[in-house]
């Protein structure tokens, strides 16, 4: 089961995403409205794929996505948004270190390409660690 | 003072619509400041209806799919097993689960294109050609129509507060007028920067109209103050503002026959208040609102 986390202040969007991603197979999708509750989730439950709004009145989606990033350095992170200036897209990358950057109006296809795309990272992600953590259990026991 | 810079003496030909098509570039150029804003609101909605739509379609896909398994078993002979047929069918496609979700759908969509509306018909007060006629109007939907449209901007950092009183309507060019607000509530949410407060409001008496926009921002001062009704007079970084836009309230204001008032303590906050004559202006009487 794919873990999936989604970040929007607008709850209408939450509900779309949870028609469309949140009713695949092999998906386990949790809407978030405020930034801060799932940041408290993210404290207790590990995710694959975090997905952000941007703009938020409490804090940005990179603030956001910042801060997941230092409690699951291992998710992969996405942002969706229809607002991107340029100084928030440098902030996503460098800050966030975001995966990519969907923008609104999201098509259906656009959106399931970074899913893909983003599922295949995390798989990456998940067995290099594995790898290293082969590696310092091989060097511990010599 | 600013009579002076905003009218200069000379007369020549040209200069007039010099003026406007400067004036004219400003009103474009603080829509183009929205337009961030106002694409970002929009493309939320765009954003779900769309997906909502392409989610509707794949519920009727199955309803009707599920109907023609219904319509064999009416049409065809009796057969027990077709029954099983059924039901495996409406499990498979979690029927009970779609047709609810099926309403919820459409009232969340219907939601989604009514703000793609509002917004739309909000923008349509700034649209309207800057020439057309004074009329009488209703200030309130002037100023809550330009908050609808300042409030993309302005939500992120400030909370913004309404009080739309005003019971007469007011001669005056909308489009123009809707400017000047949008101009105040503009730099109310830059006198803010982080977190802020920002009230809109309107009045009248037995002559008089006003609008009020106070913010409780960086201030004014004395300084400030004295030179805010110049034209490219700014202390914002280039790029974000360009100083026309008080300069460009002031001259219509004063074309409405009115005056602005201002009252501005550094470090506590600014209000502006437009007074607006509830009777058609006959001349432009300029009067220095310029009082604390
Ligand atoms: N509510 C306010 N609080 C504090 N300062 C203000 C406020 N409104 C205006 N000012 C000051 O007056 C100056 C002139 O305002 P004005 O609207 O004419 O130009 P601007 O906002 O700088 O640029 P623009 O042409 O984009 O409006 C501002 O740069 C700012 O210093
Ligand atoms: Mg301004």
């Amino acid at each position: 089961m794919h873990e999936l986390m989604v970040v929007d202040d607008e709850q209408l969007v939450l509900n779309s995403l949870r028609r469309t991603v949140g009713r695949r197979p092999g998906i386990s999708l949790e809407a978030f409205s405020e930034p801060e509750e799932a940041l408290r989730r993210l404290q207790v439950k590990n995710f694959d794929l975090i997905i952000s709004d941007y703009r938020m009145p409490a804090m940005t989606g990179v603030e956001f996505l910042a801060q997941a990033r230092e409690l699951q350095p291992r998710s992969v992170r996405l942002i969706l948004s229809g607002y991107a200036d340029k100084e928030a897209l440098v902030d996503a990358i460098n800050q966030a270190r975001i995966f990519r950057f969907v923008s609104k109006p999201w098509g259906e296809e656009e959106l399931n390409e970074a899913l893909e795309a983003a599922f295949e990272e995390r798989q990456r992600i998940l067995s290099q660690s594995a790898m290293v953590n082969e590696y310092q259990r091989e060097l511990g026991s010599r | 003072m600013h009579d002076e810079a905003t009218s200069p003496d000379f007369t020549a030909p040209g200069i007039e619509a010099l003026k406007r098509q400067l004036f004219e570039s400003e009103r474009l150029a603080a829509i183009g400041q929205l337009a961030a804003g106002v694409a970002h609101e929009i493309n939320n909605p765009v954003g779900y209806v769309h997906s909502n739509l392409q989610t509707l379609q794949g519920y009727v896909g199955d309803l009707l799919r599920l109907l023609a398994a219904y319509d064999r078993v009416v049409e065809g002979p009796e057969q027990p097993d077709r029954l099983g047929e059924l039901r495996a069918l409406r499990q498979e496609m979690d029927v009970d689960f779609l047709l609810e979700d099926l309403q919820q759908l459409v009232v969340e969509s219907q939601q989604g294109v009514g703000i793609i509306r509002d917004i739309s018909l909000a923008l349509r007060d700034f649209a309207r050609s800057p020439d057309a006629q004074v009329k009488p109007r209703d200030l309130n939907a002037i100023a809550a129509n330009t908050a609808r449209i300042a409030y993309n901007e302005i939500k992120y950092r400030a909370s913004m507060k309404q009080q739309l009183d005003c019971l007469q309507p007011v001669p005056c060019d909308a489009s123009r007028l809707a400017q000047v607000v949008l101009n105040l509530l503009v730099n109310a949410s830059h006198a803010i920067g982080e977190s802020g407060r920002i009230r809109l409001a309107t009045g009248n008496d037995d002559q008089w109209a006003w609008i009020e926009v106070e913010d409780n921002g960086c201030g004014m001062s004395p300084e400030v103050r004295q030179r805010l009704f110049e034209p490219f007079f700014t202390t914002k970084d280039a790029g974000k503002g360009t100083g026309l836009g008080m300069s460009l309230a002031w001259e219509i204001v004063a074309d409405h026959g009115g005056r602005i008032e201002v009252h501005s303590e550094p470090g506590e906050g600014t209000l502006f208040r437009i007074w607006l004559p509830l009777a058609e202006p006959i001349g432009t009487v300029r009067t220095d609102g310029n009082g604390n």
